[in-house]
């Protein structure tokens, strides 16, 4: 792989892969040699960004140099932004592999748990800490690879091995010892559990807890652990059905002591790991395997793939294979794995996305006032407002990908369509929370995105002139056509995919229109 | 179970002697130098363990010392800096950590560690000198920051002609050896503070030239990290002469004035708390006091405009209305 990158004009900068706090990341190409690589563009200017927190990561992660943790290739600073370039790895993260469901096979688990551990001891043999060991940070490659990713909060004991006292990390990964901040603070042992934490993701879909708590309620359960097993008990452990050895395995990476929890180095030599051993090219295929499965669900989901519009020939004929081959053995069916790429965003997905501890602790403590919602029946679930936006969510999510696949199918967008719709369909995604009510507690607070197609309609119906007559036939799917007002109005939570579809149509007339 | 395991049959000074012959063959454009590297790893990483132990063995002092004295004695951290980049890519971290594990060893409230450094100074300028290369100059940066911990090794430094190498080496291409030297220079002139403000005093010129260039860099983070390391030395008390001669300097006045009206929001914030000063000194230079009066109606209109509201400081507010109430208390100017 190529040394090191200086400058921006080295790099063809591709689409979007992922977003954060810090910036953007994309996907992109070194111009000399067509290698893939992550470009992290973190805005300097933005008033969340400390340079000196990056500038530590950067060290960081620039003296690491393993097979399991992602390769760092330069970074250079341009115009406001810095650039940090590293290792592209194409099959996206633990978190993302588990969407269509657990990984329940044992040597599949063993396998990436061995790799995060030799990941482990490195950095904790340098005297470092990673402290935000979780799913979403755990990549894997088409290859085979697992790799560890994600500095932004790991933190270097440069002058000695002592404790570190703050607090970082994502609740339900999170140890004991680093919630309570005890013992003045806490060392690499909190990497382990996290690990524990990972693995039992891994055989059941969430880390434990998640299914039972709100992330600040679990962290209450978490941090009264006192003697070694209570962690194992409340998550009931025993009733897992997995070997004694992975059982095992996990109860050391739970002990609530941190002398007692095991080093990476000795869960190395754990039978776990060393029964469920295999070589590379068994790796690769167990790996592979996950990558593929991935896949299938996001072409039966309609997840929208950012790559897709950059190798068009080859995910057409993917398309089509996909098509043809449904019923076959998954296994079977080979396909150009390379080609794939991450989910675009972890927001438009139907599964709590991550949770850092701040958007946590903002959305726990009761900054807003709740306020009555105008939806009888869910009502009567929840008054709380996350909770129906919780609910409609999915449903939106799964009825713009529907839209956008129909429409992606049915006509051929130029890169400049495509990268819009995209944001499109976020921003719709986004905007389907709350608006700040100013009156008095008695009114009503309105999905914005709701309330906006809801105005968007009106003013389409209004007769007023020949050019709105003309855009509502063009945006009204021609069974909705003369029907008045009322009619439409009612079905406007109804089945509006209709709809949307042909008001992207005009949408995107309209953005064409602005930029030309 | 350990006795399987025994893996240290060596006597520290073995070790040390080993150390010393390997590094000296590893020749890299030879093609055994794999072998030689792999030793020093080896020899390194028995070092580490005698120093801090591992799963099974606690550290012994009594090791501790031989080895320490092995080290001085053979001027073992002598050849580390000057082979370091000899040595391969994770070995050199270790030598980090041998460095400050040693610093840290004291006898009887002196650090042996630095009483031989300053006796063989060699090794704190290979350190200095070798910040801007590429593939060795994070680690020599964090093993002289261990080392500058130590006011006298900091003093040996700031009056060595190589400091003054780290105004270079912050605008390296390089970015993250650029930020690195910047943490080293900033140290430098933070940590010991009786020490810099005497530096400082002797060195006005000197410092102020070099520092007013890094704050006209075109570069957004050197731009951005000199003024806030210039902030820092404005705000230390004990840097009262720097101050004084800074704030009557009408060159100061107009950089700092151009950062007031750069296109990014955080430059022109940064630029405002060392402007700030300008204003609030009491005895202002005449020179000082005419580009003040002959701007009067420009800083009003520019500080009215002044939105430090997405900053979420409520001092830096109040101090910006108290800096907009001097500029008004200025005479007008006198209109001939």
């Amino acid at each position: 792989m190529t040394s090191r990158i200086y400058s921006a004009d080295e790099l063809e900068v591709c689409e979007e892969v992922g977003r954060g706090g810090f910036g953007v990341v994309y996907r992109g190409l070194i111009k000399t040699t067509n290698e893939e690589v992550a470009i992290k563009q973190i805005d300097l200017e933005n008033d969340q960004t400390d340079l000196f927190e990056i500038n530590k990561e950067i060290s960081i992660i620039s003296e690491c140099r393993l097979p399991q943790i992602t390769k760092y290739l330069g970074c250079f600073v341009k115009n406001y932004k810095l650039w940090v370039i590293m290792e592209f790895v194409n099959g996206g993260s633990l978190f993302e592999i588990l969407q269509p469901g657990p990984v329940t096979d044992e040597k599949t688990i063993s396998i990436i748990a061995k790799e995060i551990l030799l990941a482990l001891d490195y950095l904790h043999n340098q005297g470092k800490i990673h402290r935000d060991l979780k799913s979403q940070n755990i990549l894997l490659g088409s290859k085979g690879e697992i790799k560890l990713t994600d500095f932004g909060v790991s933190t270097q004991l440069s002058s000695n091995f002592s404790r570190r006292n703050t607090t970082v990390g994502t609740p339900y990964w999170m140890a004991p010892e680093v919630i309570l901040n005890d013992n003045g603070g806490h060392n690499s042992k909190a990497d382990i559990w996290s690990l524990g934490c990972c693995l039992y993701e891994l055989f059941n879909g969430k880390p434990p807890l998640q299914n039972q708590y709100p992330p600040m309620k679990a962290l209450r359960y978490i941090s009264k652990c006192t003697k070694d097993d209570d962690f194992v008990t409340i998550i009931k452990l025993n009733e897992l059905e997995i070997s004694s050895n992975f059982k095992d395995f996990l109860i050391e990476c739970f002990r609530v002591d941190t002398r007692k929890r095991l080093s990476a180095n000795k869960l190395l030599k754990h039978k776990f790991i060393t029964k469920n051993s295999v070589d590379s090219n068994e790796q690769s295929k167990l790996i592979k395997t996950l990558i593929t499965n991935k896949h299938l669900w996001d072409q039966e989901n309609h997840v929208l793939k950012s790559q897709k519009f950059y190798l068009p020939t080859e995910m057409v004929q993917n398309q089509q294979k996909w098509n043809l081959d449904e019923k076959e053995e998954e296994n079977t069916i080979k396909f150009d794995i390379s080609t794939m790429n991450e989910y675009p965003s972890p927001k438009s997905t139907t599964r709590e996305s991550s949770i850092s501890p701040e958007t946590t602790l903002t959305e726990k403590t009761p900054k807003k006032k709740t306020k009555k919602i105008n939806y009888q029946t869910l009502q009567q679930h929840d008054s709380k407002q996350k909770n129906l936006s919780k609910t409609l969510k999915p449903e939106l999510s799964k009825i713009v990908n529907k839209v956008f696949h129909k429409l992606d199918t049915k006509s051929s967008l130029s890169t400049e369509q495509y990268d819009l719709l995209v944001s499109l369909n976020q921003n719709f995604l986004d905007l389907l929370t709350f608006s700040n009510t100013t009156g008095n507690d008695n009114s009503t607070s309105k999905l914005i995105i709701c309330q906006y197609l809801k105005y968007f309609m009106k003013e389409l119906n209004k007769n007023d002139n020949d050019s709105r007559l003309l855009l509502k036939k063009l945006i009204l799917p021609s069974e909705m056509k003369n029907t008045d007002t009322i009619k439409i109005k009612s079905k406007e939570m109804g089945p509006f995919d209709e709809i949307e579809n042909s008001l992207f149509e005009t949408w995107i007339d309209e953005m064409k229109h602005l930029k030309g | 179970m350990s006795f399987l395991f025994k893996r240290n049959p060596r006597t520290p000074q073995e070790l040390i002697k080993n150390l010393n012959e390997s590094i000296e063959k590893i020749d890299l454009s030879n093609d055994n130098h794999r072998k030689y590297q792999d030793e020093c790893s080896k020899y390194l990483k028995q070092i580490k363990i005698i120093l801090h132990g591992d799963d099974e063995i606690e550290p012994q002092p009594d090791q501790i010392t031989l080895l320490a004295q092995e080290i001085y004695q053979t001027d073992c951290l002598y050849y580390l800096t000057k082979y370091l980049s000899n040595l391969d890519f994770d070995s050199r971290k270790d030598v980090a950590i041998l460095f400050s594990t040693l610093l840290r060893r004291k006898i009887s409230n002196k650090s042996p560690t630095v009483d031989y450094l300053i006796s063989k100074n060699e090794i704190l300028i290979l350190l200095m000198k070798n910040q801007e290369v590429q593939e060795i100059g994070l680690i020599c940066g964090s093993i002289l920051r261990d080392c500058i911990k130590f006011e006298i090794i900091n003093d040996f430094i700031l009056n060595n002609k190589y400091f003054w190498n780290y105004f270079n080496y912050v605008q390296n291409e390089i970015f993250e050896i650029a930020t690195d030297s910047f943490t080293t220079l900033h140290d430098l002139l933070t940590i010991h503070k009786k020490l810099v403000s005497e530096f400082l005093a002797d060195n006005y010129d000197y410092f102020t030239k070099n520092i007013n260039k890094l704050i006209q860099s075109k570069n957004y983070v050197t731009k951005r990290q000199s003024i806030r390391l210039l902030s820092e030395i404005v705000l230390t008390r004990s840097n009262q002469f720097f101050l004084n001669k800074y704030f009557d300097d009408t060159i100061n006045l107009k950089l700092i004035m151009m950062l007031l009206s750069d296109k990014s929001k955080n430059l022109q914030i940064e630029g405002f708390h060392i402007f700030k000063f300008f204003i609030a000194k009491p005895k202002k230079s005449q020179k000082i006091l005419d580009i003040l009066i002959k701007n009067k109606d420009n800083f009003i209109e520019f500080f009215e405009k002044f939105d430090l509201s997405s900053f979420n400081d409520s001092n830096s507010i109040d101090e910006k209305d108290y800096i907009l109430n001097e500029i008004k208390k200025l005479p007008d100017i006198e209109r001939l």
